[in-house]
């Protein structure tokens, strides 16, 4: 299904900081710039009959055709499809460093939750259903996919309540939100990935296993990306506290190169896993980061 | 130990501030910020960061090295103690200075020692490095010039007279400020005494601030039979007298002649024992018409130059007497002398110690220092003069204190001795003459001193007594200084004193006189010497006078009109002409002090320490050889690229990712 594009010219970030509400931002987001753009990728599914299989015994007989079995006298199983497109989980990490910003940008966890709830309301409208997961070095909140109004209410709420804090330990994250899901469905995960990559990786490699389709997202500030600094600076860790002291050079150095470097690793897994892997910048348009993301969805199978 | 040739570029150290500022504005405030995460930075930031904090305190060092390498090679240093470093300069310049003095001419090996020292300064010339410029000192021209261009036998002329080295070191030292490279002086001399000494006092008072090499040629035993004096006798007008000395070696025998013109007129053989002189008298009673003439001493020594000795015939007549002090105390030695002879002591002045002129005492030939407290300084340095020896008679005072004041004040040129003390006796003490029959005493009588009193003398007193007092002690003593005036030392008053009353017994006009010409006797005074290529006052200076000197030959050499100075270069007579009088001639010989081969290689004072060096002509040419033939300013470019090539491997640009 196609719809045509809004007149409502993209929002800018900075735009976006000054509304409070997430709700309205995530509106906004959708509706001025998304909506158009958007074709589900489960297009065609609903809760129709799907076909039969034979009947294992032992398993419950309430899924069994009774009036097959009196027609042909074979005890079969009739399979519907799922109620809704698609069941997807977003989740988002509001681990202390999410919460750094450079001067004129949105903090990365503030990004991060606007897309989120973008993310969220764009799926529910198209009935899909969406759940939450936050994390930091523990999951703080899960919420289960639900394609309801209400549903995204609660997201939303979930979203403006939590503030950014602790330790970024995603690839636990990942590991424990895979030994939950049962179904087949799509993973957001939005966050900075300041953790060691062979646990990020390893827990990409448990999602994919539980046949989800992931997209991870990657939030970075600007700054980060071109880490100038024109003097020495004294390096305080958002997480840890840890301070260090570094030569201009020597850190913008060791920055770029070190977040180039665990990007580029990250990103070569998710391709041998079939994962799309984004970067995101703070001062990044979200229409823009949404339709690179939906982009993706469309050329998936 | 390092010495620089041009310390003033020091002056660009003070570059090294900007390095330092450089370093300095460099530093920025360290920056807080809180940020994402350290994971990127945990293992090797820190360590990369201390690093390179050390790298940029390296770089300063090395800019820092860079701008003092660069300042020591304008500087020049070299090596303090080896001022044949300046050879290995490719660029040097070299000034050689040859010691024209006439001692020059003495004989070695059948070689003149001036020729030898034109060889080394040649050999020195083949040796310098090829871009090396050479500059040798032309005597006939006063001034340095190409040593290519150079012709010995006219830039290279024997001049007589005192020669210095000070005007010498003062040009080198001029040029020293002009040239790029630091010049190197080379003196090839014997480096006799007055050299030596020269040398020294320019760089006691100027230092040097280039290398001096002093090659000295000085013969390894010299000897020399020499002429010391010669002169128409005055106490026996038949006789010219004079004296012959032999050094370093006896003269078995030598022949003696004395010559008016071509004309032979005298001669006599005469021995000397080593290290001793002679006097000698020649008779010249049938010659006594002729106005002057010279004498030859015919040895084969090896210095001939002073083998012939000028004199004039008839002197001047009379003796100048300066008598210094009160005018009532020195009366009665003015009116002594007048009544003597006043044919002879004329003029006898009076002058108070205050009231004494440089002229007063520069035209006397004999100077009285009657209890004399003092000499006024402007008047000191004439006691001194070389070239014009006087007689000194010292008459001291019986004040302890200021007795022998004057001639302690003054710089007498006597060896030191112990200082004589005043004696204070009630009994009174006489005259007592050594003998009666001497030259100096023939007609005194023996008794003729007991009628003096003596109460009060001061003793002991310098040289050979002369006269004593009856209790032993000498009343009189003469003794000659280091410049050849001569001396008679009384042991009391000879002036108007309460305490002796020499001056009024009848002894006294005698005794004065015979004292004051065996005073004048050694130092030939009458004789009006000239020296050749001594500067010396112009007789006719503001007289309103102009006269003509003609040499023997009758050529016209010189006009004396109303310049202050007069010099004559060479040995001979001369005939001085003024308008409307009558000629007048003047001997002039050989400077008696180059002689005298006395040869003390120089001392460089404390602020010359390490850029003088003196040599010998043979350890100098081996020097030359052995000299170090890389420089240390190109030590010095080596470090600096060096520097440099540090400074480019230690900069780091800015991080680009």
């Amino acid at each position: 299904m196609e719809t045509t594009a809004p007149s409502l010219s993209p929002i800018s970030p900075g735009q976006v900081a000054l509304i409070k509400n997430l709700e309205l931002r995530a509106r906004l987001i959708v509706e001025g710039a998304i909506a158009g753009l958007h074709q589900s990728p489960y297009h065609g599914f609903s809760a129709e009959f799907l076909e039969y299989r034979p009947y294992i015994p032992g398993e419950s007989t309430k899924r069994i055709d009774w009036r097959k079995y009196a027609k042909t006298d074979k005890t079969v199983v009739r399979l519907f499809e799922d109620e809704t497109n698609l069941f997807a989980t977003v989740l988002i990490d509001k681990s202390a460093s999410m919460r750094f910003s450079s001067a004129a940008n949105m903090s990365k966890y503030d990004y991060a939750r606007t897309l989120a709830a973008s993310l969220a309301m764009l799926l529910i409208r198209q009935r899909d259903a969406v759940g939450l997961s936050v994390f930091d070095e523990t999951t703080s909140c899960r919420i289960a996919p639900h394609s309801t109004g209400v549903h995204l209410k609660t997201i939303m709420e979930t979203l403006d309540r939590l503030e950014p804090s602790g330790m970024t330990r995603c690839g636990a994250a990942l590991s424990r939100l895979a030994q939950t899901v049962v179904k087949r469905g799509l993973c957001i995960i939005i966050s900075d990935f300041f953790d060691e990559p062979e646990e990020i990786i390893q827990g990409l490699r448990h999602l994919r296993f539980k046949k989800q389709d992931v997209i991870v997202l990657r939030i970075v500030d600007p700054f980060e990306l071109n880490f100038r600094p024109g003097s020495p600076v004294s390096v305080r860790d958002l997480e840890t506290g840890e301070r260090l002291l570094l030569d201009p050079v020597v850190a913008a150095r060791f920055f770029s190169d070190g977040l180039r470097g665990h990007h580029d690793l990250i990103k070569r897994a998710c391709q041998d896993m079939k994962i799309d892997c984004e970067m995101v910048l703070t001062d990044e348009f979200f229409h823009g980061a949404l339709a690179r993301v939906l982009g993706k969805r469309r050329r998936m199978p | 130990m390092v010495s620089l040739y041009c310390p003033r570029f020091l002056w660009g150290l003070l570059a090294l501030v900007i390095p330092i500022l450089l370093h300095v504005l460099g530093r920025k405030r360290v920056m807080d910020l809180d940020f994402s995460t350290l994971r990127f930075f945990k293992e090797a930031a820190p360590r990369a960061s201390k690093v390179r904090r050390l790298k940029r305190l390296l770089l300063l060092c090395v800019r820092c090295l860079v701008i003092i390498l660069a300042v020591l090679v304008f500087a020049k240093p070299h090596g303090g103690h080896d001022p044949f470093s300046g050879f290995s300069d490719p660029n040097g310049e070299f000034y050689s200075w040859v010691d024209p003095s006439i001692s020059m001419t003495y004989i070695e090996n059948g070689r003149e020692l001036r020729q030898t020292a034109y060889a080394l300064a040649d050999s020195m010339d083949r040796k310098l490095p090829l871009a090396a410029r050479s500059f040798r000192f032309s005597h006939d021209r006063e001034a340095f010039i190409n040593a290519g261009s150079f012709t010995e036998g006219k830039d290279g002329r024997v001049r007589y007279g005192p020669t210095s080295i000070n005007a010498v070191i003062a040009d080198v030292r001029n040029k020293v400020k002009k040239s790029k490279a630091p010049p190197v002086l080379v003196v090839f001399s014997d480096f006799k005494r007055n050299i030596s000494m020269g040398l020294e006092n320019e760089l006691s008072t100027s230092g040097a601030t280039f290398p001096i090499i002093g090659v000295s040629v000085a013969p390894q035993s010299p000897w020399n039979y020499s002429i010391k004096n010669a002169f128409a006798s005055r106490e026996r007008p038949n006789a010219l007298a004079g004296s012959v000395s032999a050094q370093g070696r006896a003269c078995r025998e030598a022949s003696l002649s004395a010559f008016a013109g071509a004309l032979r007129f005298g001669r006599s053989d005469i021995a000397i024992n080593a290290n001793d002189s002679r006097n000698f008298e020649l008779d010249i009673s049938n010659e006594r018409r002729q106005r002057s003439g010279f004498v030859r001493l015919e040895t084969p020594d090896p210095f001939q130059a002073d083998n012939v000795f000028y004199f004039l015939m008839n002197d001047k007549k009379t003796v100048r007497v300066l008598v210094i002090g009160d005018s009532i105390k020195s009366f009665p030695i003015a009116a002594a002398l007048r009544s003597m002879g006043k044919d002879y002591w004329d003029p006898v002045l009076m002058r108070q110690p205050q009231n004494v002129g440089y002229d007063d005492v520069d035209s006397a030939d004999c100077i009285v220092l009657n209890e004399t407290p003092f000499i006024p300084k402007s008047v000191q340095p004439s006691f001194f003069s070389r070239h014009s020896p006087k007689a000194f008679i010292v008459s001291p005072s019986t004040d302890a204190a200021t007795g022998y004041g004057a001639i302690m004040t003054v710089r007498t040129g006597l060896k030191k001795a112990a200082r004589p003390f005043l004696n204070v006796m009630d009994k009174a003490l006489s005259l007592r003459f050594p003998d009666t029959i001497s030259f100096l005493w023939k007609g005194f009588h023996e008794s003729s001193g007991l009628d003096v009193s003596i109460n009060r003398w001061w003793t002991p007193l310098w040289g050979e007594p002369l006269l004593n007092l009856d209790n032993g002690p000498a009343m009189a003593t003469h003794c000659m200084d280091s410049v050849g005036n001569s001396w008679v030392f009384f042991a009391a008053p000879i002036g108007l004193t309460e305490t002796n009353d020499l001056c009024k017994t009848g002894i006294y006009p005698p005794l004065m006189d015979r004292l004051l010409r065996y005073g004048l006797a050694a130092v030939s005074v009458g004789a009006d010497k000239w020296t050749a290529g001594t500067t010396r006052r112009n007789p006719y200076f503001a007289s309103g006078k102009a006269a003509s000197v003609y040499n023997e030959k009758g050529v016209l050499i010189a006009q004396w009109d109303n310049q202050p100075t007069v010099v004559i270069e060479e040995p001979g007579i001369y005939r001085v002409q003024t308008m409307g009088e009558a000629s007048i001639d003047i001997a002039v010989n050989l400077d008696s002090a180059e002689s005298d081969f006395e040869y003390r290689l120089p001392r460089a004072g404390l602020a010359a320490k390490g850029l003088v060096r003196v040599v010998k002509g043979g350890e100098f040419i081996e020097a030359l050889g052995n000299r170090r033939t890389l420089g240390l300013d190109r030590v010095l470019w080596v470090c600096i690229a060096l520097m440099v090539l540090a400074e480019a491997l230690l900069w780091e640009r800015p991080y680009r990712a």
